[in-house]
């Protein structure tokens, strides 16, 4: 039966014009509004902000590229924005190249809409190689000496957010990552200094993630764009990550109906050859 | 102490800001530098690996040192703090019979009673311990920074050369930061230990009347109580290789940067070679270099051009060039996976066996638990109650919270024996394989 | 030449926007078939990244943290590095190669040593979270998270967690060896389990892929698609609408010979000797 042989054999191309235009769909019209229920991880990450002690700053650590801003971005914009929301500081840490200005430029985006100043509310030290055990055992023993300067080559003593601050002054560490980089941050920071971690991976690095939820190695966990989403609800605020969490819904259950398409063809097509 | 002297003399050893001195100084040690190679080029054959088997080795000992000894002048006190920790923990678990309401809960309670005892003598202990040992340190990073003072004073060298601590405005070099932060890591010590009496006082006040709620809430206090301690314990690190760290680190980034080169030759090379044969496709590799370039010179200039006119097209091309063009390549070529992912779930996942079967059913929930359309299809269901473990969402996250988390911890503890092993195994250059094998 | 400086300069934000969405595109273009474009497109990225490589391992790396101290500070020690980092080079000497191995070796030494640290900080919390109760406290069959006491539902969540982390490791424990019935049985049943977590890091890996192509189609709708006159958009559906038309009807080559369904077997008949073959 023909039928049989478009269901085993749908041309890739096709597949592809499906996909792109089951996801733009809802990007462009809001055709439907779905729920989104918070998972106990992201209400924690939210907790986590909401209860940090007064004189405490954080450090968000930017490990993504431009590759995986779609969901990392977003992560670190839904914990920016609280946190420029809570009036809490934050030092920006990126470790990518090309992620670097990204990150930076997002973060002045934020500071612009919330009114909030370089050097006071938030400062970014720029693109740093190298190991993080040196930086953080470095930070250890005089936090501002180890970062040295911000992007804008001030040192970091002579910064009013920074001044006379040290490695206790640090209440909360955002980790936004594509890579395995949580393993260096929970063995120096966050398990003998007992920092707090959000830890914001990419979903592919989901699965993993609830290893360290399980252990409480981690405070809270975004998962990947949904997670997003999810903060921006606890936030009220509507963004990229809902729009983006209905089209990951309409993409999701795509690929589930052309598994189903695919191996329902797959077996009448056996039983035909069978029966023939 | 001889080490840290040394250390003080070599970080202030500089000439006196004489650019042709400076020069000199620059010029003998790339000249010594450049021996140093020429002299290994003449290293006989059965000698050289053992000289590159003791540089693995001396390298990977540095942080091998600096993590198993923490040191010996702080020991006692960290074994003090470690013991109260321990009497916390000990007490943290006995509360328990009293929240869930057991029946030896008397038992409990003075078994929880003796631990919280003896922490408070480790505890007093501890505290005579950093009241001796605070006024000793604090005498060592007053003479260090005098004795650096000194130094710079005696051999004339330039401030701006210095390192001042922002806060005392004194000389900062590994020597004073190391008493200073020795100074500081007591007093938080003594902070933490006044955090865990206070948790400790309420403890002691629990009995088998209490309610199960305050009790908990106790717990959580004698937690945060035994956290502190551990904190305090592991900042009393006098690991006589901690300071260096960071210095070590630097070194390593710098050594690491001078390598992009190999990696631009590569290329390079690559596309010169597809250039010059005019190979089917060079004008791509063209295309290839004048990216190379016109990024490469659009960087440089917009950061060296000072405030020239040509300044700001540098900086408009460079946007250009990096936020429209690589920012969208990067993301597009990432993105591409997408719908090969469709495509080959599409052509390639069959279900021919319970197995497979059983990854699909996990696969469908766990993408419908993480999404708005998931959670549509069981909206009907109550948010609380028993029926309430049937929602997707639900489902999705009790199999990424048990059965998926213990299956990957399964697997990382394996990845990580295996990761410490080819560790062990290419400090102690015992690893074999066709790189490490070959000829020298 | 003045005049495009300027242009660029007032107009960067649209110029910006038309190169990603041409470099958007071109990339896309794979997906159809292999094009040139998008060979042009790849290697402009490898180019461009190389060059940002350069840029920013001067600017971020080698000067504030080589050339300032050495020259700015008179710290002249640091020159000793480049001797260091030339030695990379000699990967290239065939008789000198083991100079880059005496580097690479060391740095490979000095990773290995902090993995060693890593691994205690990572993975002894893990083995100790592992230990969890398996006996409930409070026979009943749920309890909120804001209550204390272990119910019926968590007691059984641990067992399970529990057992599959046994059987896993058993799985993937090479040093005994699986010949028993009862290591067979713990291994076998470890890769059932297995199949929970390969299920969820394909669901996840999908979620993933697909929210970074959700991000390039927002930035093609949200941010290029307002700039875009609309003239262009309606010439662009309808090219479309033609090359899916051409796509769909497009004359179709006759099935070649090797693409026809086999043939039937026909057992061929023994060969007589000095005999004619059978057909």
């Amino acid at each position: 039966m023909r039928i049989l042989t478009i269901l085993d054999r749908i041309d890739r191309r096709i597949v592809y014009l499906l996909l792109a235009v089951v996801v733009f769909v809802p990007l462009k019209w809001t055709i439907f509004s779905l729920p989104l229920p918070i998972t106990p991880e992201v209400q924690s990450a939210y907790d986590t902000i909401q209860n940090m002690p007064k004189g405490k700053i954080a450090w968000i650590s930017v490990v993504w590229g431009p590759g995986t801003q779609a969901e990392n971005r977003t992560q670190m914009e839904v914990l920016v924005r609280h946190l420029f929301m809570k009036g809490v500081p934050f030092i920006l840490m990126p470790w990518d190249q090309q992620g670097t200005k990204v990150a930076e430029k997002q973060v002045e985006d934020l500071a612009k809409e919330l009114h909030k100043k370089e050097g006071v509310d938030w400062i970014s030290i720029g693109y740093r190689p190298g190991y993080l055990m040196n930086i953080i055992k470095g930070s250890i023993i005089n936090m501002n000496k180890t970062l040295g300067t911000d992007r804008h080559g001030t040192p970091l003593y002579e910064i009013p957010m920074t001044k006379g601050k040290t490695i206790s002054n640090v209440g909360l560490l955002i980790e936004t990552t594509p890579s395995g980089t949580l393993n260096d941050w929970i063995s120096y920071l966050g398990q003998p200094l007992q920092v707090p971690i959000i830890y914001c991976p990419t979903a592919v690095m989901v699965p993993d993630g609830y290893n360290y939820v399980d252990t409480k190695q981690v405070a809270g966990m975004l998962p990947g764009l949904t997670g997003a989403a999810q903060y921006d609800e606890l936030l009220h605020h509507t963004g990229f990550a809902q729009r983006g969490a209905d089209a990951l819904s309409m993409a999701h259950a795509l690929v589930i109906a052309l598994i189903i398409v695919g191996n329902v063809g797959y077996v009448l097509t056996r039983r035909q050859r069978g029966s023939a | 102490m001889i080490l840290l002297a040394n250390n003080l003399a070599f970080s202030l050893f500089v000439p006196q800001a004489r650019p042709a001195v400076l020069a000199a100084y620059i010029g003998v040690c790339l000249a010594l530098g450049i021996g140093f190679i020429f002299l290994l080029t003449a290293m006989p054959t059965r000698f050289r690996r053992p000289i590159v088997i003791a540089t693995t080795f001396i390298l990977g000992l540095f942080y091998f040192l600096e993590f198993m000894f923490p040191g010996r002048q702080m020991a006692p006190l960290r074994d003090r703090l470690a013991a109260a920790e321990s009497g916390f923990r000990t007490a943290q678990q006995d509360l328990y019979a009293v929240v869930v309401q057991r029946n030896d809960v008397s038992a409990r309670l003075a078994h929880a009673g003796q631990a919280l005892n003896d922490a408070a003598r480790s505890l007093d202990k501890a505290a005579e311990m950093i009241d001796r040992v605070k006024p000793d340190a604090e005498e060592q990073l007053r003479r260090a920074a005098e004795d650096a003072s000194r130094w710079a004073k005696a051999r004339g060298v330039p401030g701006k050369v210095l390192e001042f601590d922002a806060e005392t405005g004194s000389i900062s070099d590994i020597r004073t930061q190391t008493y200073r932060k020795r100074v500081g890591d007591l007093a938080k010590a003594a902070e933490g230990m006044s955090d865990a009496r206070a948790a400790m006082e309420k403890a002691q006040s629990v009995s088998a009347s209490t309610p199960p709620k305050e009790v908990d809430a106790i717990r959580g206090s004698l937690a945060a109580g035994a956290d502190s301690l551990a904190l305090a314990r592991s900042n009393l690190s006098d690991n006589f290789l901690s300071p260096y760290t960071q210095p070590v680190g630097d070194v390593s980034v710098v050594i690491g940067a001078f390598a992009l080169g190999l990696g631009i030759y590569g290329l390079a090379a690559v596309h010169a070679k597809a250039i010059s044969g005019k190979r089917p496709g060079w004008l791509n590799s063209l295309a290839f270099y004048v990216a190379m370039i016109a990024m490469t010179l659009v960087g440089f200039l917009k950061d060296y051009l000072g405030k020239r006119p040509a300044q700001s097209l540098s900086e408009s091309v460079y946007n250009i060039l990096f936020y429209g063009a690589l920012n969208a390549l990067s993301a597009t070529m990432f993105s591409l996976v997408a719908f090969y992912i469709v495509s080959a779930a599409y052509r390639a996942f069959r279900v021919k066996s319970g197995e497979s079967a059983l990854m699909m059913a996990s696969a469908f929930l766990v993408m419908l638990s993480l999404v708005p359309f998931g959670v549509l299809i069981t909206s009907g269901l109550p948010v609380h109650g028993w029926a309430s473990i049937f929602r997707l969402e639900n489902i999705g996250h009790w199999i990424l919270l048990f059965p998926n988390a213990a299956a990957q911890r399964g697997m990382l503890f394996g990845i990580g024996v295996g990761g410490l092993a080819m560790a062990l195994r290419v400090w102690l250059s015992l690893e074999r394989g066709s790189y490490f094998d070959k000829e020298m | 030449m003045h005049q495009l400086a300027s242009f660029i300069e007032q107009h960067s934000t649209a110029v910006i926007l038309w190169v990603g969405a041409i470099c958007t595109f071109a990339i896309y273009s794979v997906l159809y078939k292999e094009n040139p474009y998008y060979r042009l497109a790849e290697h402009i990225f490898i180019g461009l990244a190389s060059g940002l490589g350069i840029y920013m391992t001067w600017s971020d790396v080698l000067k504030p943290k080589w050339w300032d101290p050495m020259v700015g500070k008179g710290q002249w020690w640091w020159a000793f590095t480049v001797a260091a980092g030339a030695m990379f080079y000699f990967m290239y000497s065939k008789r000198n190669a083991w100079i880059s191995r005496l580097i690479m070796g060391g740095m490979m030494g000095m990773g290995t040593g902090a993995a060693f640290q890593a691994f205690a900080n990572t993975y002894f919390p893990m083995v100790t979270a592992s230990f969890k109760a398996v006996v409930p406290t409070v026979l009943k069959a749920h309890i909120p998270r804001t209550e204390p006491g272990l119910g019926i539902d968590l007691a059984l969540s641990n067992l399970l967690f529990i057992i599959v982390l046994i059987t896993v490791m058993a799985y993937f424990f090479f040093s005994i060896d699986h010949r028993s019935r009862s290591m067979r049985g713990t291994a076998s049943l470890g890769r059932w389990f297995l199949m929970f977590a390969f299920g969820a890091m394909f669901g996840s890996t999908v979620m993933a892929r697909m929210a970074l192509f959700i991000g390039r189609l927002d930035y093609l709708t949200t941010e290029w698609g307002p700039i875009v006159p609309l003239w262009l958009w309606m010439a662009a559906g309808g090219l479309l609408l033609l090359a899916i038309g051409f796509f769909l009807l497009r004359p179709r080559p006759p099935k070649k010979l090797d693409e026809q369904p086999a043939e039937e077997v026909v057992p061929v008949e023994p060969v007589a000797e000095g005999g004619a073959q059978a057909s």
